[in-house]
């Protein structure tokens, strides 16, 4: 083996024939592509059979322990100027992948690990590619889920290389593959044990450099084949049928984007234009878009939501140091109290993520509801095949039910989800806080009550903390972590590694009303109400937030909430924060009904009528709900207005309590805010989070605009201090 | 000899074969009782993994998938790699053999923490083809082209598929004697003139004592309730087979299973095909200091294997009990309670008779005079397996757990297990109290 070339992130070697260039970026756990091995790469691939005239084959591989290449660098990415430099940063790539694409030898990428965005790009202008069968091993292209397209000749190569079916699956989804898949639908020709893997490539290496041919040639699957199992293979051959393909994707991208996320289509617009185009036509192609879309405000929205969430699996949550959180004990059995809905959700979720997770309850019947609960959502991960047989066995062996507090010794963490009562939960707590080691955490699963007054039943409140998981659990990714004068920083960073190690983004929040999401959250819920009372349909209401990016418009999510639910945690707020929440008495109207079993989707009967209790939408019950509301009158017309207006009305309302909190020091910053309200209420990604979408408008404006409707519809919707504060102070939450 | 304890124990409910556990793998009842017999230590899961030395666990009808079922069940139960597993099996005694081998092994200062216990789906008993279906199975999957495969589908009547092994047939029937068990216990009636009444008088006082423990609450402090998979949507909290309203007429109805003839034998004084688990903690006094001094169920004093006439299988508590007897020194008397496991009314009975027959004692035991009596009242208080059953792997650890439970609640200073074991055998476990 001979050292060709040693530089910051990239060495060639030569064994007799083969050339070996392994990619292993300096000072860093990961492979990126930036402005380090990127011109490097240019350098070395540039000439390359004149400079090395004894190489008669190329393999490309990586150094780093179980990791390919993550992609590009994503913070060059976003220091770019303009999007002229990003196009410019387009072409670059492409120029430098097609020199791989023609160097005239035969290349070979050995990925064993992830190998995503510009990684996924790089292989796929290799000749061959083969793949570890670690279960590290994924291969994807997710630039779609930053707002842009794959930039480097991948929209042009990969529906080449697979078929345009399954190129739109990977490119508008931004999924990964595993191994064995990507052998399957020809990303790779050959899978590899990861054990043999190291030689094995080698082997192969020496062979092309030999000039064997050691891959089988595709082959072709005959028609009947791909009319069965294929169809896109088959349609893609044909003029008419590409056309349908491209119909059928625009028309699921548009029906969930609602038009909110301009890459999907664009990308959409690429492929379907450069279909059957020469290299050149293809690639300019998609260095426009690729330009394009990296100027607009949705990709730098979720370029800024993508480094949110990394920057929130390394936070702590505490101010001790890291070395001291890492020595701290890890959580790995939990007992969950409580087996309803949210009890059940927080023990499979645990059981799912490797926890010995105990669930117990007073009865036996509820414990199996919960066991129930939790044997359905692993029986849906097997089916959508997030986990296989033996997982889904295991998932189940980890939850043990019981109706006592036998063996309660043996757990590091008990989460309590009994009812909403305080006495209730000080009852609980006071029992078990006995009962448990002494450094066992102990947590609290409250969504309205506060942590503080809990603390007051017990000896030792250090240890206990509020962990407020989003109904439902397996979905929503966040957790409120809830902090208190008492507790110890020992305990929440304890709370907080459990809540990573169980797959959810953890955001630490100061005790207080309604913590930080459902006290955003309630100022917009009780405007539709008042809303509601001016007139506004249902209809028209939900429809206007969803397109403004919401998930669900506020009466559908008053339904899924539960109404008595609520107007119960309305009724806390109110009177904790004041005139700023007071709740409009729309929804006590609609509760007041005689037998009312008007709660929402759990009654199957709510502002919509539902197909059965917990089941599916149906239509909004329009008169059922006048007649409530209005008591037999018909409503009042809605006084003028625009969808803007209408979203301005809702939504300011949000961002002014969001003033409140960060004015009060209750989370750690506007970045914090975002990152909950994106993964506990699935406030519009694209948008940033509520506080970046409040400085895109500009917090003058918001003042304004609030200072004009509080005029009109009453003192709770004028501006705080607090906003204005930040306004008069840069007009940002944001500082940079 | 170190002294060995029986710290704690635990089993699932039992269910006949085809009912509420039919579609609960052996494996998985194994897992659901060990994690219940670890969480009543208290003790984190990754720090007991790390104190136990062994898995033993007994298994009669192997599950095609788990041949060393003990390890599937370990593993399941979350307990770590490292710790080696390993099946027994005696028949109907596995669930004993799997204790003794762990009491030996304690006492010989091998290890000082056991798992020891057994676990048993006879619903899942699988039917097997016929030798001539396998044959032609083998045949089919060598022949290469359609034309090949076609003749030797042509060749095979179809009927032979419909002919399989059952295999729990062929497990209760042994190859040496050529008898199915019930046929063991229809020579026990016919030797010792053990008429049909008697047997239903028998099985009707197991049901009833049994119903009688369930509704006390007795029987619960043996059993972990079980939410039952695949569904978790019911919970068993207690046996399924004690019948509230068993009589002497509806077991009078029944007609003998084994000798439609002359026989007496039938599916109501016999015990039914059961699926169940059972596990125990079996620890030296060094042990029970690393679990932190936890108050053991009882000690360990004895145990014994004897076999017999394969034909009289029924009778082996004699032989087995007559052993243990020697080495403790103790008389029947001295027990305070007695568990012999109920396969039949008739062979319990019949071992009754021969306790307390001086010729049956001198001419097979070689003694000058009879065992003794057992009083009726002492024996299987809490009814037996004719009410809840048989899980044959199972069976020795519950008829152990049982007999100190029990010894606790009348403070009994002895109690005696014992089981006859499907080839002419019969096991007794010694257990002594520590209060």
């Amino acid at each position: 083996m001979t050292l060709l070339f040693d530089g910051k992130a990239f060495r060639l070697e030569q064994d007799q024939d083969l050339g070996l260039l392994t990619f292993d970026l300096k000072d860093e756990k990961i492979n990126k592509l930036g402005d380090v091995s990127l011109p490097e790469l240019d350098g070395l691939l540039k000439d390359f059979k004149k400079k090395f005239p004894t190489i008669k084959a190329l393999l490309f591989r990586s150094a780093k322990p179980g990791s390919f290449i993550v992609g590009a660098d994503l913070n060059l990415v976003r220091s770019m100027k303009d999007s002229s430099e990003a196009e410019n940063a387009s072409r670059e790539g492409q120029r430098i992948f097609n020199i791989l694409e023609d160097l005239g030898l035969p290349t070979l990428a050995a990925v064993e690990g992830p190998c995503a965005g510009g990684g996924t790009e790089l292989i796929l202008a290799c000749k061959y590619r083969v793949v570890s069968d670690s279960a590290r091993t994924a291969i994807s292209l997710p630039e779609v889920n930053l707002g842009f397209l794959p930039g480097w000749g991948g929209s042009y190569r990969l529906p080449r290389l697979v078929g345009l079916g399954t190129a739109l699956d990977m490119i508008l989804t931004g999924k990964s593959i595993r191994a064995d898949k990507a052998v399957k639908i020809g990303l790779a020709e050959q899978s590899i044990p990861a054990a043999l893997f190291g030689d094995e490539i080698l082997k192969l290496g020496r062979r092309l450099a030999a000039g064997e041919k050691p891959f089988k040639p595709r082959r072709d699957p005959g028609l009947l084949h791909k009319i069965q199992k294929d169809q896109p293979a088959l349609l893609q051959n044909f003029w008419a049928g590409r056309r349908f393909v491209f119909h059928q994707a625009k028309g699921g991208v548009t029906s969930k984007t609602r038009g909110n996320y301009p890459a999907p289509l664009r990308i959409l617009d690429v492929i379907e234009k450069s279909w059957g185009e020469r290299r050149e036509k293809a690639l300019d192609l998609e260095a426009k878009a690729f330009g394009e879309l990296w100027g607009t405000t949705e990709s730098k929205n979720l370029v800024g939501l993508f480094f949110l969430s990394e920057e929130a699996k390394r936070d702590t949550g505490v101010t001790l140091k890291s070395d001291v959180v890492k020595a701290l004990p890890k959580i790995s059995e939990v007992a969950v109290l409580g087996a309803g809905v949210m009890g059940g959700g927080i023990a499979s979720q645990s059981a799912a993520k490797g926890m010995r997770t105990l669930v117990k309850d007073i009865s036996w019947d509820s414990v199996s509801k919960g066991l129930a609960h939790a044997k359905k959502l692993a029986s849906e991960s097997l089916k959508r095949k997030k986990i296989n047989k033996v997982e889904h066995e295991a998932w189940m062996s980890r939850i043990r039910g019981q109706v006592d507090y036998s063996g309660f010794k043996a757990v590091d963490l008990v989460i309590e989800a009994v009812v909403e009562n305080i006495d209730v939960k000080k009852t609980v707590l006071k029992e078990v806080e006995v009962l448990v080691r002494p450094d066992c955490i102990i947590a609290s699963n409250t969504s309205s009550l506060r942590v503080s007054d809990m603390a007051s039943a017990m000896q030792d409140s250090s240890r206990l903390v509020g962990l407020h998981f989003f109904n439902p659990v397996h979905k929503m990714p966040l957790v409120e972590v809830v902090s208190h004068d008492k507790v110890s920083e020992e305990a929440v960073a304890r709370a907080v590694q459990f809540v990573k190690d169980i797959g959810k983004t953890p955001v630490v929040v100061k005790d207080g009303p309604g913590f930080l999401v459902n006290r955003i959250l309630m100022p917009w819920l009780n405007e539709a109400g008042y809303c509601l009372l001016e007139g506004y349909s249902i209809e028209e209401m939900d429809k206007t937030l969803k397109d403004f990016g919401m998930p669900m418009g506020p009466c559908e999510l008053l339904d899924e909430i539960g109404l008595d639910v609520a107007v119960k945690v309305a009724k806390i707020l109110y009177k904790d924060l004041g005139e700023r929440s007071k709740p409009s008495d729309a929804i006590d109207r609609i509760l007041g009904e005689k037998d009312n079993k008007r709660l929402g989707r759990k009654s199957g009967l709510g502002f919509y009528t539902w197909d059965k209790p917990g089941g599916k939408r149906v239509e909004p019950d329009v008169g059922g709900i006048e007649k409530l509301v209005f008591a037999g009158q018909s409503s009042p017309n809605a006084p003028e207005h625009t969808p803007e207006s209408l979203v301005r009305r809702q939504i300011f309302p949000m961002i002014n309590e969001a003033a409140v909190i960060l004015k009060e020091g209750l989370t750690a910053g506007p970045a914090q805010v975002d990152l909950a309200m994106i993964f506990g209420t699935g406030f519009a990604p694209f948008r940033g989070g509520l506080c970046r979408y409040a400085d895109s408008v500009g917090l003058e404006r918001v003042v304004a605009e609030l200072e004009r409707l509080s005029e009109i519809h009453g003192a709770r919707l004028a501006p705080s201090q607090a906003l204005k504060d930040f306004a008069a102070n840069g007009g940002k939450f944001y500082r940079s | 000899m170190k002294q060995v304890f029986l710290v704690d124990a635990i089993r699932t409910p039992f269910a006949k074969a085809g009912l509420d556990l039919k579609n609960v793998h052996a494996a998985e009842l194994g897992r659901f009782a060990v994690s219940e017999l670890l969480a009543r230590t208290g003790i984190p899961l990754k720090d007991i993994g790390n104190l136990i030395d062994e898995v033993i666990i007994g298994n009669a009808g192997t599950p095609a998938d788990s041949a060393n079922i003990a390890r599937v069940v370990a593993l399941l139960a979350g307990l770590p790699q490292h710790l080696s597993a390993y099946t027994v099996h005696r028949n109907c005694a596995s669930g004993m053999e799997s204790v003794a081998q762990a009491a030996l092994k304690v006492s010989a200062g091998v290890g000082d923490i056991y798992i020891a216990g057994g676990t048993e789906s006879m619903s899942q008993a699988p039917l097997i083809y016929n030798n001539k279906a396998v044959a032609f199975f083998e045949r089919l999957s060598k022949a290469r082209s359609l034309q090949d495969r076609l003749k030797v589908l042509a060749s095979t009547p179809v009927a032979e598929f419909l002919k399989p092994r059952i295999s729990i047939m062929e497990g209760l029937t042994d190859p040496t004697c050529g008898l199915n068990m019930g046929e063991t216990a229809e020579v026990i009636a016919k030797d010792f003139k053990i008429s049909r009444e008697k047997q239903d008088e028998f099985a009707l006082r197991s049901h009833q004592r049994a119903i009688d423990a369930e509704t006390k609450g007795v029987m619960a402090e043996e059993i972990a309730p079980y939410a039952v998979p695949p569904e978790y949507t019911k919970i068993l909290t207690a046996d399924v087979g004690p019948r509230k309203g068993q009589s002497l007429e509806a077991l009078a109805k029944l007609k003998p299973f084994f000798d439609k003839k002359y026989g007496t034998v039938t599916a109501g004084n016999a015990c039914p095909i059961t699926d169940g688990a059972a596990m125990a903690l079996i620890a030296s006094e060094d042990g029970l200091e690393k679990l932190g001094r936890p108050k053991p169920l009882a000690r360990i004093k004895a145990w014994a294997f004897a076999g017999l006439d394969p034909r009289r299988m029924g009778l082996g508590p004699v032989f087995a009990t007559h052993r243990v007897l020697k080495e403790t020194g103790l008389s029947l008397k001295d027990f305070g309670v007695v568990e012999i496991n109920e396969a039949f009314a008739a062979q319990v009975m019949g071992c009754l008779m021969a306790f307390d027959s001086d010729s049956f004692c001198k001419e097979y035991l070689g003694r000058s005079s009879k065992l003794g009596e057992i009083d009726v009242g002492l024996l299987n208080p809490n009814g037996g397996a004719i009410a809840f059953g048989h899980p044959v792997g199972a069976t020795g650890t519950r008829i152990i757990l049982t007999a100190a439970r029990e010894m606790k609640r009348k403070k009994a200073k002895y109690g005696l297990a014992t089981l006859c074991i499907g080839g002419g055998q019969g096991g007794a476990v010694v257990l002594e109290s520590l209060d």
